[in-house]
């Protein structure tokens, strides 16, 4: 008999629970939304400027000019100057000759195919 | 001013045509908000980022559907995002500690009262909120759409891409998980 008391009275209250959003109405938004809203953008619009606007001033500060021209012409300098992958003759040439040995032995002309019997 | 001209005024980012379209739609964006993330900071927060996103990618309505379902699908996605990622930040929270550092709870357990419910059934409604929090995201916002915004089933399949049939498959899942919710809630209370 407890028992079902106590189920009815879940069941008046969930239904009541269940209910409880008759006639609900709309919320409004709060006031002073559009302003707001308009001052958060200007402030993100404003944010994403002073991000290009550092580093534009950043990259035009003569220092940094100097350095990137210092660098350039250092670069420039050692591929003309030090030659830093040049090979050595001798070796070359010998490299190449064994090079060139191994290629006619293992490359065959069309004569080849015509004199070669199987 | 009808919908379509301030549609095309917007598009050539009219600063006036904006000001109409936020006023004639804030509050339908808001109460959506306030109904899914069930925090008033939040939700407004949320609202002014949805007609953020509304400005940036006009260009990209193209007027099939109705402007207002292309609002609730932004502030929908919005909202689901942003308990998604409130939902992680949470677990990564349980995961270190249940305190902070200066030995506070991070565990949020307030009620939310939705300020359009009648004075009667505050309490009740406060009940029903929290079960309503607890159901799958496609749930909820089925049910707020239809029962908080007062959209036709119909209408709450064009925002979530189903039809009428789904829709209404949805909800009636929705209303038996939430009584399943209530009847935990009301047991537990009762033991």
């Amino acid at each position: 008999m407890q028992t079902v008391i106590m189920k009815n009275n879940f069941d008046k209250e969930i239904n009541k629970a269940s209910s409880s959003l008759d006639g609900i109405q709309r919320a409004e938004a709060p006031s002073w939304f559009f302003t707001k809203l308009e001052a958060r953008m200007l402030r993100q619009a404003d944010n994403s400027k002073n991000y290009w606007e550092n580093i534009s001033s950043w990259l035009t500060r003569p220092a940094v000019v100097m350095a990137a021209i210092c660098l350039i012409i250092f670069i420039n300098a050692s591929v003309l100057f030090f030659k830093p992958f040049a090979k050595n003759d001798t070796l070359a040439t010998v490299s190449e000759q064994t090079s060139s040995d191994e290629y006619s032995q293992l490359s065959t002309t069309l004569f080849d195919y015509e004199t070669i019997k199987p | 001013m009808d919908e379509h001209e301030l549609v095309s005024l917007l598009k050539q980012k009219d600063r006036q045509a904006f000001k109409l379209i936020v006023e004639r739609w804030q509050d339908m964006v808001f109460n959506t908000s306030l109904g899914i993330v069930q925090n008033y900071e939040d939700a407004e927060d949320l609202s002014q980022e949805v007609f953020i996103q509304v400005f940036e990618s006009i260009s990209s309505f193209k007027g099939v559907a109705k402007f207002s379902t292309w609002l609730y699908r932004i502030t929908v996605r919005k909202c689901l995002d942003h308990l998604r990622s409130k939902r992680s930040k949470k677990r990564f929270a349980f995961l270190k500690s249940l305190y902070g550092d200066d030995n506070k709870t991070i565990v949020d357990s307030q009620d939310f009262v939705h300020p359009g419910v009648k004075i009667e059934n505050k309490e009740s409604a406060a009940r029903l909120f929290k079960a309503l929090d607890q159901l799958p995201d496609t749930q909820k916002v089925a049910f707020v759409l239809n029962k908080i915004e007062g959209l036709r089933y119909d209408e709450v399949g064009e925002v979530l891409g189903l039809s009428g049939s789904a829709v209404d498959g949805l909800l009636q899942r929705a209303k038996k998980n939430l009584q399943n919710q209530l009847l935990n809630y009301y047991s537990f209370y009762k033991d």
